[in-house]
């Protein structure tokens, strides 16, 4: 897990919007240009992007998967952590240092 | 358990929830037409000249009914017109639309696409946009949308939204103030890399003018611009390998129409798809599953005993659908002969048919199978050659 997973915080940026249709989660892409703007999430993808309204720590995100799946906290740590950086490769996410 | 956004391509994922909708008979793309209004005054238009001022959508029903539409599942929504840019809040609506997370498509003339509608679309990108063109002179332009400039606005509209990268396509009807420009205008087109599309069915006016009738191509006509557009009938022949057959149907409706789609007029009312003008009810008025419903029992629609689409072998490449047999006829199960001698036509040119003559040429048409009225049949070119 990198310093910057345990020191910072995130939260979804607003160029996407969620969607669940016809069974997908999906995440529209308010920018994007091209084939299809769109990416589907699993749902647990979509529970932790509905937590990430609000800044969340890593710990915040794994506590959610804890609290919903039955997942080590190690378990949950690698996930979450592996989210993020999809989330940020599409510029989804934004994430901010915590003071240590 | 991952939380991972799966590693599938936009295509891909397009196609299972297309699959999924159609088996679960979910909303997936609707039509709005936000403004009936238009700023050309094309001959062959069917919507715009019986429009009024007032024919117009607020920024405030276009909210309730993309909410009615997001909760029913609809993905895809392609604002549509009259024309769509004429509209005082088509930037707000517009963007109520993409806040609602829906993939917009945009139908659109062009015609007041300058820098700034282009700067604005190559930051907030339509998934699609369609422009109608007329011709590929100002003159000819002009014949067609009776607008002056209009070839010239139009052409600066493509190379701005080229420059931005923002895609669309350009597409034509193929009717007799047209066809002799349409090879030339594919050609443009393929020269700007963007996809051309023509069809060749006309419909009334909305509220019953047949004029636009007298542009309709007859059968010869289409049958030759087809062969300049696609020598050799090399993609018609690829098209029609995989459709031509023996299946017979039960069915009127074999498209989306109803189950997948649907079009919403500016008042709200409720139709298969923007080619049918016939309503099943108001969505302002009426809670969506209501309406859905009866949609859904509309297209259900079977043919009459003996109706000769049911065991036709063309039914898959006939130039007619329901929709524009119901504009000419009054019924999506009617019949219109002019389609059908375009499409046997057609079938004859690739082998398909020995003669390209219908059997009701030869037999006559059953006689409780609904045709056009004699006004109609009057209009359309068949009759009159
Ligand atoms: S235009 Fe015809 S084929 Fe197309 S959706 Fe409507 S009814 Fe179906
Ligand atoms: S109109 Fe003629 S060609 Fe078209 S489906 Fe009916 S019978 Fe076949």
């Amino acid at each position: 897990m990198s310093q910057k997973g345990v020191n910072a915080q995130y939260r979804r940026t607003d160029g996407y919007v969620y969607r669940l249709t016809v069974g997908e989660h999906l995440l529209v892409s308010l920018h994007a240009r091209g084939e299809e703007p769109f990416y589907a999430l699993t749902p647990t993808g979509a529970l932790l992007w509905e937590s990430l309204a609000e800044w969340s720590t890593l710990d915040d995100l794994c506590a959610r998967l804890i609290g919903e799946y039955e997942v080590t906290r190690d378990q949950a740590a690698v996930d979450v952590m592996d989210f993020l950086e999809q989330l940020e490769s599409l510029q989804a996410v934004e994430s901010r240092q915590l003071e240590s | 358990m991952t939380a991972t956004i799966p590693k599938v391509s936009g295509a891909i994922l397009k196609k299972r929830l297309v699959v999924n909708a159609r088996q679960q008979r979910i909303p997936l793309q609707a039509d709005v037409e936000i403004i009936a209004t238009c700023n050309f005054n094309c001959v062959h238009c069917y919507i715009a000249p019986c429009a009024e001022r007032e024919d117009v959508m607020s920024l405030e029903q276009a909210e309730i009914l993309f909410d009615k539409l997001k909760a029913a599942g609809t993905l895809m929504l392609l604002l549509t017109g009259g024309e769509v840019f004429t509209h005082k809040q088509f930037k707000e609506i517009y963007l109520a639309a993409k806040r609602r997370g829906f993939n917009v498509y945009i139908n659109t003339n062009a015609y007041l696409i300058g820098e700034r509608w282009a700067d604005f679309l190559a930051l907030w990108p339509p998934k699609f946009m369609s422009i109608s063109l007329y011709g590929m002179t100002p003159e000819s332009y002009e014949r067609v949308t009776g607008i002056p400039k209009s070839y010239q606005r139009v052409m600066r509209a493509i190379d701005l939204l080229l420059e931005r990268g923002i895609e669309f396509d350009l597409k034509c009807p193929a009717m007799t103030v047209t066809a002799s420009e349409i090879p030339a205008m594919m050609a443009f087109a393929k020269a700007k890399g963007v996809r051309f599309r023509t069809d060749y069915s006309i419909i009334p006016q909305e509220k019953g003018d047949l004029a636009p009738m007298s542009l309709q191509l007859g059968p010869q006509e289409v049958m030759d611009l087809q062969k300049t557009l696609d020598p050799g009938l090399s993609d018609f022949r690829k098209y029609a390998a995989v459709r031509v057959d023996d299946s017979t149907y039960e069915n009127v409706y074999k498209c989306g129409a109803g189950r997948t789609t649907l079009h919403i007029n500016v008042h709200g009312g409720v139709s298969t798809c923007s080619s049918s003008r016939k309503t099943v009810g108001n969505l302002f008025e009426q809670p969506f599953e209501e309406i859905w419903s009866a949609l859904g029992g509309k297209v259900e629609m079977k043919y009459p005993v003996g109706h000769p689409c049911a065991t036709c072998k063309f039914a898959k490449i006939c130039i007619g659908c329901p929709a524009t047999v119901e504009q000419l006829t009054g019924l999506p199960n009617g019949y219109v002969q002019m389609y059908c001698k375009i499409t046997h036509q057609r079938a004859y040119e690739l082998g398909y048919h020995p003669t390209g003559v219908p059997r009701t040429v030869t037999e006559g048409i059953p006689r409780h199978v609904v045709t056009p009225g004699r006004a109609t049949a009057r209009s359309l070119p068949i009759l009159s050659q």
